[in-house]
């Protein structure tokens, strides 16, 4: 390439939703700012594609949980940058085998509507809990995503001072399944589906040591949104700033190496031997790739970063996710009988009649057993008609179907089933459907956990948020003590992907973080102030400040 | 709510990111609005298996010929460009092939010997010539606004490239120019195979099916590294970093037409950003969004008011006659062509054809094409494309590359015998795996084992295309049919008969890659503007690209068999 320049004030690595995040506030404060992206697109995560048919499909993330609580929301205006965030009022149904369904809905007076019609004790302690979770939530959780994380001790004594902080301790201690006991939930369905809620993004049923999840992942889903013209939009939208800005973008640049002298970061190589040098360098990329493939071992002098990236663990579950393009009317519900709103749900989850199915599916996605596709389903064209095309010759709804699934399989080989799944898939679909045998099938494509892995290399193992939810892995150890706070042992060199702080999904959490400590240390003009919940948390003392 | 001097609808390659980019740079206020999230649809690459790369539509990339890789500095962009060293050109149902690379004339003229030596000798000429006038021809032909002087210029031009005296080039088709010139049916199937998927004039029509011929050797086919939408990126960036504001998801329901002069656009109610709402235009409305789009956003009653003549040719305008339908394929391994018997270099080539049995097959396949007849038309000539060959990193890791296909069909349905019958256009939902099943037979005549080394494959029909992008109706991609009476001077006026209002799609040249129409239109807008002086804009096409040819040229690939 000629001309390139080859210095600049930072060099983010990665262009998914944190590094372009990241790099945008770092570039609008004035910085000089290079982003390098292995792929020909950025948006990492953030990917909609259309394979050059008249559907859109969302390859990974759909589902915002934060949308326009994300601190770049208001910061970037993207409201008038052609992010619309659409939040269906109906937003799960959980469908049963004798054409029955529950229904979750936006308002938790209408799921406790819903939960009635199998326990009306349940729907009443279904609207304590809710209420719980949001208050935790609202006033500590979602505030706490967005600043940086302190010792998990530290965090504990600084809750108990207050009455919502010690209830908020008290919840977290739960697994997923305890939680159900914890508020005496009864009926086995309502009991299964709320399993499936607090578990579908990769907690163990089990599993007590990020207990702080479950509320998070069940008040959050119950509000999910989908973003307008297909998850790739919010990509573009935190792209305009940067380049509005004058952030410098290079795609298909694979960075192999990041050069550190003297403990001190330099810059980075790519594959093809181009470099490029700035005062700092942020990484979105994996511990594995950051620590202990992009530097040489003997270059970082505090063992327990090398340590922690070497223990690294995977997720154990990751996804098949199926994409269909149908001409055909919107798939309609044989449980639509039971309960019409069904048919106007966000997330349909199939195949989970009770708490004990989704415990044995789990148990067998784990053991690398491909069993049948239960999972869940959304129909976007059915909410944001810009996923499909208009015609002519419609109507024409775009499916995506995903199901838990494991990246190491018994005997076999995801490229081998990847077919036969899919069709299984949408055979699922079918089964609970009235109305899907009527539509003609134009197109159909997978992915399976290795083609995570293929798409996006921070994803080992098909790893969505780049490595396990685990008390050893999460708050002020992701990835390791040293380097939670976005800064690393390393002068010069930053964090910023889902493997530190706060985590993976569509959060922005990293990214803005890691942004604010690179501002500091940069001398940069901190142009955006945080968000109005973090101060209302910390004058109440939920959150350090 | 900001001012613009200038809209622009649709945000493609061919049209308007060119034109947004360098009227950006030059100072003016744009907003792109576009339908679709994003821009440069017909340039979009995709990766349906992980790691092979392919770019279905515009799968050839010939943006080395335009001014804007110098005027933009596109490279610095990501612009990447990459070119065979043996150009383009066929592999025969015969196991023949033949290739014309005009970096290599000796080479080539070689290659043409084994054919006949007579067409070699031939040949050499055409080449020289083309050498010497290959920046006046973009020049004059394409990037440049046709006028009526100008078409006579080209006319001369192309006769004196192919060595023919212009009066009877302007008797000619393409297959006559062609049998006058060679007598190898092979080398006279290469020197027109580009033009023979119909675009840049009607093959079996006098002078335009000659020019043509001509004109596409002129277009210089390469791929950029990472993938073809990288031009997309690149214009994007471009005209973000001058302050450009792009509507995204965002139909446009009407342009505004006021006493005869175009003020701005109604957005459409649905939009996801500004639904409903009215944005003015200081200075120019410009729509690339296709002739029958373009033509219900301004309305007949405003058209037909400026002028009846221009309003009738937009209602009547012919999209359907040329459909592309494009079929892909993942394989395990590089194909081995059974061709390489012949030639080892069509394992070098990114960007070629599968050629008619014979240039009496190319007659009747014209015919067939013309008159409707889709089932007559299958099985003719089908541009290929592998990207692998000119950049490995459209291949997995694992070395698996993909192969795509295109071929231009007629967009009705009808019944064997031409015109009559019931046109039925959603035989395309229904017939899509039985065309992608008669095309995997036909390339495995010419790949050993081709079966075996499917690891995935699919389709686009027309109506798909059509579905995916509202400017390429009846899956037209070229901005319209060239036929008798939309060609040259008779395709869209750059500047409308409307004041303000100017036109990008269906123009002179054609759709493509190369941003021609998109330049066009940047001249004449910022002319109008006042702003067409910039110290940076004054590139000629091509020349940056013969500046750098050494290091586009490919050297090697792993995939090249010597
Ligand atoms: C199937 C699936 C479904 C999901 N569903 C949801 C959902 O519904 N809701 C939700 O919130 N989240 C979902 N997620 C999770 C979410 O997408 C991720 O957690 C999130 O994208 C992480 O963001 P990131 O910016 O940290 O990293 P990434 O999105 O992984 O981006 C990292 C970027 O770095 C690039 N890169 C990798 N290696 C290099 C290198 N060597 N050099 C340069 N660049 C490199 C990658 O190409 C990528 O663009 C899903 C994920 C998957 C896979
Ligand atoms: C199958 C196929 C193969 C091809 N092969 C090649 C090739 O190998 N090499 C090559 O160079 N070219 C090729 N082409 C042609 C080339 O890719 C396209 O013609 C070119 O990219 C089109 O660019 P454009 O700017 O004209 O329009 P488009 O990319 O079609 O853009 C028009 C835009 O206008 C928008 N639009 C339309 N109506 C409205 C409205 N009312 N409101 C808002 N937005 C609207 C659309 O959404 C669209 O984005 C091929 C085309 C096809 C279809």
């Amino acid at each position: 390439m000629t001309g390139a320049q080859n210095e600049y004030d930072a060099i983010v690595i990665g262009g998914g939703p944190n590094g372009l995040t990241c790099g945008s506030y770092l570039a609008k404060a004035g910085a000089n700012v290079l982003l390098l992206e292995k792929k020909w697109e950025t948006g990492g995560g953030l990917a909609t594609d259309d394979f050059q048919t008249p559907f859109r499909f969302n390859l990974h993330a759909i589902y915002m949980m934060m949308a326009e609580l994300m601190p770049p929301y208001d910061d970037f205006d993207l409201a008038n940058n052609n992010v619309e965030f659409i939040r269906p009022e109906t937003q799960m149904a959980f469908h049963y085998d004798d054409g029955k369904a529950l229904v979750f809905y936006t308002d938790p007076k209408k799921s406790a509507e819903s939960i009635a019609k199998f326990s009306t004790e349940d729907a009443k302690v279904f609207e304590k809990m809710y209420a719980e979770f949001k208050q935790i939530c609202d006033e500590i959780l979602i505030p706490a995503t967005y600043v940086h994380p302190i010792p998990a001790l530290d965090n504990v004594e600084l809750l108990e001072e207050t009455e919502l902080g010690k209830r908020c301790v008290e919840v977290s201690e739960q697994s997923p399944e305890s939680m159900l006991d914890f508020y005496g939930f009864k009926d086995p369905r309502v009991r299964g589906a709320l399993l499936y809620i607090s578990t579908m993004w990769g907690l163990d049923p089990d599993s007590t040591s990020v207990g702080y999840m479950i509320p998070l992942y069940v008040y959050r889903m119950l509000n999910a949104s989908i973003v307008a013209g297909g998850s790739h939009t919010l990509s573009s939208a935190l792209n305009t700033p940067f380049k509005a800005n004058k952030g410098h973008i290079i795609e298909c640049a694979d960075v192999t190496k990041i050069i550190v002298e003297n403990n001190k970061t330099r810059g980075v190589r790519l594959a093809d031997g181009r470099e490029f040098f700035g005062k700092v360098v942020v990484s979105t990329l994996n511990p594995e790739q950051t620590f202990l493939k992009c530097i040489e071992e003997e270059e970082i002098h505090d063992e327990d970063v090398v340590d922690a990236a070497k223990l690294w663990k995977w997720e154990g579950r990751s996804f098949f996710t199926a994409h269909f393009g149908i001409k055909g009317n919107a798939p309609e519900f044989k449980a639509a009988a039971f309960n019409p709103d069904v048919n106007i749900a966000l997330v349909h989850v199939f195949g989970f009649e009770t708490e004990g199915d989704v415990k044995r599916h789990i148990a067998e996605v784990s053991e690398g057993k491909v069993g049948k596709p239960a999972g869940h389903f959304t129909c976007t064209t059915q909410f944001d008609p810009f996923q499909a095309s208009p015609g002519p010759y419609g109507p024409l709804h775009t499916l995506r179907y995903e199901t838990w699934a494991s990246y190491e399989i018994d005997g076999k080989h995801w490229d081998e089933m990847k077919h036969d799944y899919r069709q299984q898939c949408y055979d699922m679909i079918g089964r609970y459907s009235t109305n899907l045998g009527e539509a003609k099938l134009l197109f159909k494509f997978a992915h399976s956990p290795l083609d995570i892995e293929r798409r996006l290399h921070t994803m080992k193992k098909g790893s969505i948020k780049h490595g396990e939810y685990d008390a050893l892995q999460m708050g002020y150890l992701r990835p390791n003590e040293d380097c939670s706070r976005h800064r690393t042992p390393i002068e010069g060199l930053y964090l910023a992907g889902a493997s530190s702080y706060p985590g993976g999904m569509i959060l922005l959490g990293s990214g803005y973080l890691a942004s604010n400590v690179v501002a500091e240390d940069l001398g940069l003009d901190k142009w955006w102030t945080p968000p109005d919940y973090i101060g209302k948390a910390q004058e109440k003392g939920y959150i350090p400040s | 709510m900001k001012d613009y001097d200038v809209i622009i609808i649709g945000g493609g390659v061919a049209g308007g990111l060119p034109a947004a980019a360098y009227l950006q740079k030059a100072g003016a206020r744009v907003l792109i609005v576009d339908a679709l999230q994003e821009l440069g649809h017909h340039v979009k690459t995709n990766e349906v298996w992980p790691g092979v790369l392919w770019t279905p539509c515009a799968a050839g990339s010939f943006i080395g010929n335009s001014p804007a890789m110098a005027d933009l500095d596109l490279e610095n962009y990501g612009v990447n460009l990459k070119l065979s060293p043996r150009g383009t050109g066929i592999t025969f149902p015969n196991h023949k092939s033949l290739f014309i690379a005009p970096y290599d004339i000796d080479g080539t003229c070689a290659d043409i010997a084994r054919f006949s030596e007579k067409d070699a000798e031939r040949a050499r000429g055409i080449l020289e010539r083309y050498v010497e006038k290959i920046i006046d021809f973009n020049d004059l032909c394409f990037y440049s606004i046709p006028t009526p002087e100008k078409q006579e210029k080209m006319i001369e031009m192309a006769a004196y490239v192919w060595g023919v005296d212009v009066e009877s080039f302007r008797e000619m088709n393409a297959f006559e120019l062609v049998e006058t010139v060679f007598e190898s049916d092979e080398v006279q199937q290469t020197f027109m195979c580009v033009a023979g998927v119909q675009t840049l004039g009607d093959i079996g029509e006098p002078c335009q099916g000659a020019f043509a011929a001509v004109a596409w050797i002129m277009v210089i086919p390469g791929q950029l590294v990472g993938g073809n939408h990288n031009l997309a990126h690149a214009y994007i960036r471009i005209f973000l970093e001058h302050g450009g504001t792009i509507f995204r998801n965002c139909p446009v329901e009407d342009i505004i037409v006021e006493n005869g002069v175009a003020k701005g656009i109604k957005i459409h109610d649905d939009a996801v950003v500004n639904g409903g709402e009215t944005i003015m235009a200081k200075n120019a409305v410009i729509t690339n969004a296709g002739v029958p789009e373009s033509f219900r956003m301004i309305g007949e009653e405003n058209l037909t008011k400026a002028d009846p003549a221009l309003a009738q040719r937009m209602k009547y305008w012919d999209m359907a006659s040329r459909a592309s339908f494009v079929s892909l394929w993942v394989l395990k391994e590089f194909p081995k062509w059974k061709s390489m018997q012949w030639n080892p270099n069509i394992s070098k080539m990114d960007f070629f054809y599968k050629g008619w049995e014979s240039i009496e097959h190319g007659k009747r396949w014209h015919m067939a094409q013309k008159s409707g007849d889709t089932y007559g038309a299958l099985g003719g000539i089908c541009e290929a494309v592998m990207h692998q060959v000119t950049d490995e990193t459209a291949a997995s890791e694992e070395g698996y590359v993909s192969l795509r296909v295109e071929e231009v069909l007629p967009f009705y349905w009808r019944e064997r015998g031409g015109g009559s019958g019931k046109a039925d256009i959603e035989m395309w939902d229904e017939k899509r795996d039985e065309i992608l099943e008669k095309q995997t037979d036909m390339f495995a005549d010419l790949i050993e084992n081709f079966r075996d080394l499917i690891l995935e494959k699919y389709s686009i029909t027309p109506l798909d295309l059509w579905r995916g992008d509202r400017a390429g109706v009846a899956g037209n991609g070229v901005g319209g049919s060239y036929t008798g009476n939309q060609w040259m001077l008779e395709r869209m006026p750059y500047r409308m008969p409307i004041q303000n209002l100017y036109c990008c799609n269906g123009v002179w040249p054609i759709q493509l890659s190369w941003g021609a129409g998109g330049y066009n239109v940047a001249c004449a807008v910022a002319e109008d503007m006042g702003i067409r002086d910039q110290s940076w804009w004054k590139a000629k096409p091509v020349e940056w690209t013969l500046q750098n040819l050494g290091r586009l040229l490919v050297e090697k690939n792993p995939y090249w068999v010597e």
